[in-house]
């Protein structure tokens, strides 16, 4: 299957910020992908340039084989966005919403639907959008962007306003599509612990270029924290050692964010006559791992 | 409160833009014509003593609501009690400005009864504040509304009364001023849930976030349920994505975009006939509407008037539009094509209805008047007509580009260009009929109407394909001249 | 089966699924020939993405845990003695890495601390 997003160089500036800057990335297909960043670091405009909503500065975006700013019926149907800020007809209830969106695709699956709105606890009553809570309209959202059985599906921040119990239903379903569909799904979310239980592929923005752009599995057995603990004399006041990103030293102990060579484990401890305690990192604390990182080699 | 923080609360910059807007647009209104002095002391005193004081009243109420009725102002001591001192000072002042304006322009008229007018038109905003609904229930708007209608049309004999007896009629000025003043700053107002009042009109056309967020709010207050989606799947088919874009826009009005066209159509003699009334002649509005259709009375300005109408069309042929910032599962030339295909059944809906529907309604204009129903002439609809297909384009282009283009300053030259030529076309077309349908007008005509439908449909083309549709304001290069 | 998997642990899914396999197997608690669940069945219980099943189920059977029978079904492999026992002892090693650790940290003598193991192993026996 080719990939269905690719960007080569893409650079949008909206007058004198550059939100992206020369990025060049691939989203693999079929896989869950993460999108990371921080705020203001390009997530929402890839994902607008993606759709074909923006027109990037220079480079290029592919979205399912067509350049964006080309994107024509057929990739378009079979293209799911759900936008963070819930662009939704505010007097429509959400039956007539549904109904409406649903007759622009003609893959629309009705079953899918109505198992959607009894998953997601969303009583279609005779409310209007704009009285809805933030939480309901998240979930119209999604509605709205996965029913006709997309190929491609960008969700961006779509668990925000979600309780708990909403955000994991959302999850299981997003599981669902894959197994049935075979899709692949972006999803864009600041709430690492969450993503973490269904991504399988990490794209971290920053700064308006990619940090990184790797399997979750990768990263995860990449990255380490090293309990160190002095047996004899006491720690160096700083371990230069280039894979150590970040470190909290004290007399004798210190607790060290490692990316290290498979050997070097044992090198340090010969070195420096430690005893090292290793304990892997969830997505959480790569997180701030995975920027500074990037700003290292700048 | 002291003076300084009122001035500060108000925006200086955008109420003085607002003011200035609606002043420079009514005097173009009223002294682009070629009337009898009477005319110009009727218009005068309309916009000096009623519709000016309104409007700018509006304007002030809506920069005051927003402080007056936050929610901490109820615990600050004293705070509406200051509001109070500062505004009947700011308003007294203003009413002295308009009333010395009027004695300049129109010396006939009591400077006194001015100033009572215009202190009563100021503040007959104020008790609007806490219960008027912009889109919901609105009694007390419709009401105000009624007032001014009824005032419009009556200010020759306001004016009169005025002239006879300026003591009762200041009196009457003054009384209405007190009465709104004690209504709109009691306590129990101060309370009430706070809605905007009508005043918003102006402001929110440079405050599209305002706007949106209102209309929300009276969405969600209102048990209206918009029209049901009824049209099925929709293929490839450009009218039925056309249709798409007219319920996005009209679905939740009670009247669609064929009904809006329709009133559209109808109000125009209407208003033209009541601007006539305005002015002090002595014909009904029935006939006037007679004389209007059919040419046979003296030259009129139907240029200004007529504009208005062209202006609503445009406006709401923008509005049929598919929404920018949403997916559909067409291709951007689609798009353009589909917003082109919109705008043009809308204006050709315009036309038709304009011919079809003014007749009649001179027919019945002269069966009410009493006139026997002679035609003679070319009817002017027909006439209008030949303006508004070349024109019509270039007045959408214009809204489109005011859209993308979000600069105050650059709608307000647009609007005076607007008003400007429209004057100039109405002069035209009313000294010149027989130039338009001779041969060399009808070729004239032809040539640029191919010209100005070829401009907005390439100027919708650039937009679509290579603007970006989410921050339209990046676009200005690839639409438009600047 | 009974799996639990940790997101947060920050070990990775699929390396997980292996190892609570392995001891299952070791345990007795698979069987040899035992089926294991489809990549779908297993993924829609333990809410996992199917991609991370099917890492974790090939990669069990490039070692040799599971095989491949009749199509398309996942079985666990029949061990040698030899092999069950190679296997289980693996288990206990992996599980007694970090108790290593923290004796040496301790400075406490390996005499000392398989005394202590001996104590606990004892105590469990009863």
């Amino acid at each position: 299957m080719n990939a269905p997003l690719v960007t080569d160089q893409l650079t949008k500036c909206f007058g004198s910020h550059t939100a992206l800057n020369k990025l060049t990335l691939e989203i693999p297909a079929g896989r869950v992908v993460g999108l990371l960043g921080r705020n203001g670091s390009g997530k929402t405009t890839l994902l607008n340039l993606a759709c074909g909503l923006t027109l990037p500065t220079s480079g290029t975006c592919t979205t399912l084989g067509k350049l964006a700013g080309e994107l024509d019926t057929p990739e378009l149907s079979r293209l799911g966005v759900v936008f963070q800020d819930g662009r939704l007809l505010e007097w429509m209830t959400v039956e007539q919403q549904l109904a409406f969106s649903a007759s622009f695709y003609p893959t629309w699956d009705k079953a899918r639907e109505r198992h959607l709105l009894r998953e997601l606890d969303l009583a279609s009553g005779f409310s209007k959008i704009a009285q809805l809570s933030p939480g309901d309209r998240q979930k119209v959202g999604v509605a709205l962007a996965v029913c006709h059985h997309p190929s491609l599906l960008l969700l961006d921040e779509p668990m925000s306003a979600l309780d708990p119990i909403a955000r994991a239903r959302l999850l299981e379903f997003l599981l669902d599509l894959i197994r049935e569909d075979g899709c692949t799904i972006v999803i864009s979310s600041h709430i690492l612990a969450d993503v973490e239980k269904v991504i399988d592929w990490v794209v971290c923005l920053d700064d308006g270029g990619l940090a990184v752009s790797a399997p979750l599995d990768e990263l995860q057995e990449s990255y380490a924290e090293w309990i160190v603990s002095a047996q004899a004399d006491s720690l160096p006041a700083k371990f230069v050692e280039p894979f150590v990103l970040t470190q909290e030293v004290s007399a004798r102990q210190a607790r060290l964010r490692v990316r290290p060579e498979a050997t070097a484990m044992e090198q340090f401890r010969t070195r420096h006559r430690v005893e090292i305690t290793s304990r892997p990192l969830n997505l959480e604390e790569l997180f701030p791992l995975l920027v500074k990182e990037r700003r290292a080699i700048r | 409160m002291n003076l300084r923080i009122y001035l500060g609360i108000l925006r200086l910059r955008t109420l003085g833009l607002i003011v200035f807007f609606f002043w420079f647009l009514a005097f173009m209104f009223a002294f682009c014509t070629q009337q009898a002095s009477h005319r110009e002391g009727a218009y005068t005193f309309l916009i000096l003593a009623i519709l000016g004081p309104i409007a700018t009243g509006c304007a002030l109420s809506q920069a005051i609501h927003e402080p007056f009725h936050w929610p901490m102002a109820i615990l600050l001591p004293r705070l509406g009690q200051c509001f109070r001192e500062v505004h009947i000072f700011v308003i007294g002042t203003l009413a002295l400005v308009f009333a010395a304006f009027g004695h300049l322009w129109d010396a006939q008229t009591p400077p006194v009864v001015v100033a009572s007018f215009a202190a009563a038109g100021l503040s007959l905003s104020l008790p609007l504040e806490s219960r008027l609904l912009w889109y919901g229930s609105h009694r007390l708007a419709l009401s105000v509304i009624g007032l001014i209608v009824l005032a419009t049309l009556y200010t020759h004999e306001l004016r009169m009364l005025a002239q006879t007896s300026p003591w009762t009629a200041s009196l009457f000025g003054t009384g209405l001023c007190a009465m709104c003043f004690a209504l709109g700053f009691s306590r129990q107002r101060l309370r009430a849930r706070a809605s905007q009042p009508l005043g918003m009109m102006m402001s929110d056309y440079f405050d599209r976030a305002a706007l949106e967020d209102r209309q929300k709010e009276a969405i969600a207050r209102s048990r209206h349920l918009g029209r049901q989606w009824r049209h099925g799947p929709v293929g490839s088919s450009t009218m039925a994505w056309v249709r798409v874009g007219w319920h996005e826009h009209f679905g939740y009005r009670r009247v669609g975009w064929f009904g809006m066209i329709l009133i559209i159509s109808l109000s125009w003699p209407v208003l033209e006939a009541v601007i006539e009334k305005i002015s002090g002649s002595p014909v009904s509005i029935a006939a006037r509407i007679y004389y209007l259709v059919w040419d046979s009375q003296g030259p009129r300005d139907a240029g200004p008037s007529f504009l208005i109408i062209l202006m609503l069309v445009a406006s709401i042929s923008l509005g049929g539009f598919l929404r920018p910032d949403q997916i559909y599962p067409i291709s951007r030339a689609r798009r353009a094509w589909v917003a082109y295909v919109s705008s043009a059944t809308l204006a050709v809906t315009f036309c038709a209805s304009l011919v079809v529907l003014t007749l009649p309604a001179a027919w019945l204009g002269a069966h009410v008047a009493g006139i026997d129903f002679r035609p003679a002439g070319m009817p002017f609809p027909v006439l209008a007509v030949f303006v508004t297909l070349p024109v019509l384009p270039l007045l959408q282009w214009g809204g489109l580009y005011m859209a993308v283009r979000q600069d105050k300053m650059v709608h307000s030259l647009f609007v005076l260009i607007g008003f400007t030529g429209s004057a100039l076309l109405g002069i035209f077309i009313h000294n010149f009929p027989k130039l338009i349908i001779s041969p060399v007008g009808l070729l004239v005509g032809a040539l640029a109407i191919a010209g100005s439908q070829r401009l907005y449909y390439t100027a919708l083309r650039r937009f679509y394909c290579k603007g970006d549709l989410l921050q339209r304001g990046t676009n200005r290069q690839n639409f438009g001249l600047v | 089966m009974l799996l639990v998997i940790d997101h947060h642990s920050g070990v990775p899914a699929y390396r997980q699924l292996m190892e609570q396999i392995r001891l299952q197997i070791a345990s007795s608690l698979l069987r040899p020939g035992e089926e294991l669940p489809s990549t779908r069945v297993l993924s829609a219980e333990l809410s996992l993405n199917p991609m991370t099943i099917s890492k974790a189920y090939s990669l069990l059977e490039r070692d040799g845990v599971l095989e491949r029978r009749r199509g398309q079904t996942l079985t666990v492999r029949a061990l040698h003695e030899d092999d069950m026992q190679t296997h289980k002892l693996d288990r206990l090693r992996h599980s007694l890495a970090g108790p290593a650790s923290v004796a040496r940290q301790l400075g406490i003598s390996s005499a000392q601390a398989t005394k202590i193991f001996r104590e606990m192993l004892d105590t469990a026996k009863d």
